[in-house]
């Protein structure tokens, strides 16, 4: 008989690679630099899946949209000297357009506060900057994918429900003169968006930067954004004593005038109203100043960006 | 081979110089960066990163300069930062497969990674909870899984246990001391934590206000000057070390009924005359070893 002790079998390592918990490096493929900041755009545009206050503010753009639809309807339908809000036919649809969009700045602003004002300093509050600056990442890589993220959504946020509406026009309207009165207004559509998108992201960055907690940038932009509008107030009201056609140069100077300004010059249309006939502003101050204030925003976020501490002293 | 080369760096803050005049060769495998508070250990590491630009002098990693190859030297390079950091209203899964796309990694593969390595630093159960809901020991190991998701050729750890329990110090010491075995990762601790460095590194360099002042391997440095022997006796035994000094031994330090001596260097055969004056005294050999210093021993001789 063979009393001879069998040889100890080894237990054999789990078919699942999670089973095995030995550490295993990746040498897989890694992609160019050059669109690193879209994956922080993209993350940002993710993480507002979550945000109730986000879509509930995007629906009220939207049915803004829709109601200013149903209006070109009616209008459209009424009898030649019916049409309560008059007009002249040949720049109905553009000054829709501006109408609408300049209807929804107010809205716009609100989101821009949802998505941006978080965008970099509650990186600030939880130091996340060292995870991405310790990452091969430039602080412009940083910052563009930041100031991307808030511009994309606010873009998207004025584009699609205009070019929902454009596409309304153009099955609706086209025997009224939709594209033959203004072919450019595809593109006045697109320029027109991005200049809130463009201002908001630029100023929101700089103001995120320099916080360290969300709700802080949130008033400061907010104070930014109303003071403006009332000083510039005041001033009209003061100089120009409630003359709108002399004094529109001045209230353009606030940011939400600058923002409609721009809007007004691109699409090119003149507002005439029952108090006032608003002429198309000169865009020689209000662009270079919209322009400087953009610059900036992203000038005063890019000197606060740094993965550490910087000590002078 | 070494993996950092470093040549007479300077880094001042202001006024105020941080690394001064330092030119140190890391080698591979797991190293230690000890020194006490303010000893230049994170500005160093921040240096080699090339989150700070030095003054003077020059560093490279794995043969890239740190002044003008900062994203290649990132590219192959973890860094757990010291203190918290999260990307905030992520999950750990989000967090970390973030950080492999912001490496470079394709999504689908930065996801799969993130399972693997959070699987790895022992966050499997707690994977799809949001990071700012983790107790300290848990933030600890996801920056560690962060920094390991791109398969990094070396990695920065600054202060790894700081927080930490007994028994999630143990773990992520065990971690470390995994990680660097595996061979594929070079690991570059900076503790204040004598233990630590102890526990996890093969080699150490200690800093003391910017500057090296003792670096080697665990082995060399712990080996004494001479022949010195650590002896066990069954009580404390007073004639026996009267005995060893008339002969020429001299006592170095005493903990109750252990002892070291220190023999002078032509000594051939310590064990014999250790027996023999026991003998003579009467007094009981329990034990007896080469001695070897500690690295509180060698840390202390260092910043002294």
């Amino acid at each position: 008989m063979d009393f001879d002790i069998p040889p100890k079998q080894e237990p054999k390592p789990q078919g699942s690679p999670i089973a095995d918990l030995s550490y295993r490096n990746y040498n897989g493929e890694l992609k160019t630099r050059g669109l690193r900041w879209w994956v922080i755009s993209w993350a940002m545009m993710k993480l507002l899946k979550k945000n109730v206050g986000f879509w509930i503010t995007s629906a009220l753009v939207f049915l803004i949209y829709f109601l200013n639809g149903v209006q070109l309807y009616f209008t459209s339908n009424m009898p030649a000297g019916m049409n309560p809000f008059g007009g002249d036919e040949k720049t109905k649809f553009t000054l829709t357009f501006f109408q609408v969009n300049s209807g929804t700045n107010l809205l716009l602003f609100i989101i821009a506060l949802t998505v941006g004002s978080g965008a970099i300093s509650a990186d600030n509050k939880a130091n996340a900057l060292l995870v991405y600056l310790s990452k091969p990442l430039t602080k412009a890589d940083y910052l563009l994918g930041k100031w991307m993220g808030i511009f994309f959504t606010l873009f998207l946020e004025t584009f699609v429900p205009s070019l929902i509406l454009y596409l309304y026009c153009l099955t609706s309207y086209l025997d009224k003169g939709f594209l033959k009165n203004d072919p450019m207004l595809f593109f006045k559509m697109i320029a027109a968006a991005c200049v809130p998108a463009a201002m908001h992201a630029s100023l929101l960055v700089g103001a995120s930067a320099w916080s360290k907690a969300p709700r802080i940038a949130s008033v400061f932009y907010a104070s930014l954004y109303f003071g403006s509008l009332v000083v510039t107030g005041m001033v009209f009201g003061i100089v120009y004593r409630g003359d709108f056609e002399r004094g529109q140069e001045v209230l353009k100077l606030s940011l939400s005038g600058m923002m409609d300004g721009i809007q007004q010059i691109i699409y090119h249309v003149t507002i005439k109203n029952p108090m006032a006939t608003l002429a198309i502003p000169s865009p020689n101050l209000i662009v270079p100043l919209a322009v400087g204030l953009c610059v900036a925003g992203i000038a005063a976020a890019r000197a606060k960006i740094n993965a550490v501490e910087v000590v002078k002293g | 081979m070494a993996i950092a080369v470093i040549s007479n760096l300077v880094v001042r803050y202001g006024t105020k110089t941080a690394v001064n005049d330092l030119s140190v060769e890391v080698p591979e495998g797991c190293t230690g960066l000890l020194g006490p508070n303010g000893a230049g250990k994170t500005t160093l590491l921040k240096t080699l990163l090339g989150f700070l630009v030095p003054t003077s002098g020059s560093g490279q990693v794995f043969g890239l300069n740190t002044r003008t190859d900062g994203l290649k030297i990132r590219q192959k390079i973890g860094m757990m930062p010291e203190m918290d950091c999260h990307i905030p209203g992520m999950n750990a899964v989000s967090f970390v497969s973030y950080a492999g796309e912001l490496a470079g990694m394709p999504a689908s593969d930065a996801l799969q990674r993130a399972h693997e390595v959070l699987e790895y630093c022992g966050l499997g159960e707690a994977r799809y909870r949001n990071v700012e809901t983790y107790s300290t020991g848990m933030k600890q190991r996801i920056k560690l899984a962060q920094a390991l998701v791109h398969g990094p050729k070396l990695i920065f750890l600054d202060e790894p246990t700081n927080g930490l329990d007994p028994a999630g110090r143990d773990e992520m010491l065990a971690l470390v001391r995994n990680i660097s075995a595996s061979r594929e990762v070079n690991v570059l601790v900076s503790s204040h934590l004598l233990p630590d460095i102890e526990r996890t590194c093969d080699n150490v360099i200690v800093m003391r206000s910017g500057k090296i002042v003792r670096q080697g391997s665990m082995q060399d440095l712990r080996q004494t000057s001479g022949v010195q022997v650590e002896v066990e006796m069954y009580v404390e035994t007073p004639p026996f070390v009267q005995e060893l000094e008339r002969q020429g031994v001299t006592m170095l330090n005493q903990t109750a009924n252990l002892y070291r001596f220190g023999f002078p260097d032509d000594t051939k055969n310590a064990g014999k005359i250790i027996f023999e004056s026991a003998k003579r005294v009467g007094g009981q050999v329990r034990g007896f070893k080469p001695a070897t210093r500690s690295l509180e021993d060698i840390f202390l001789e260092a910043i002294e």
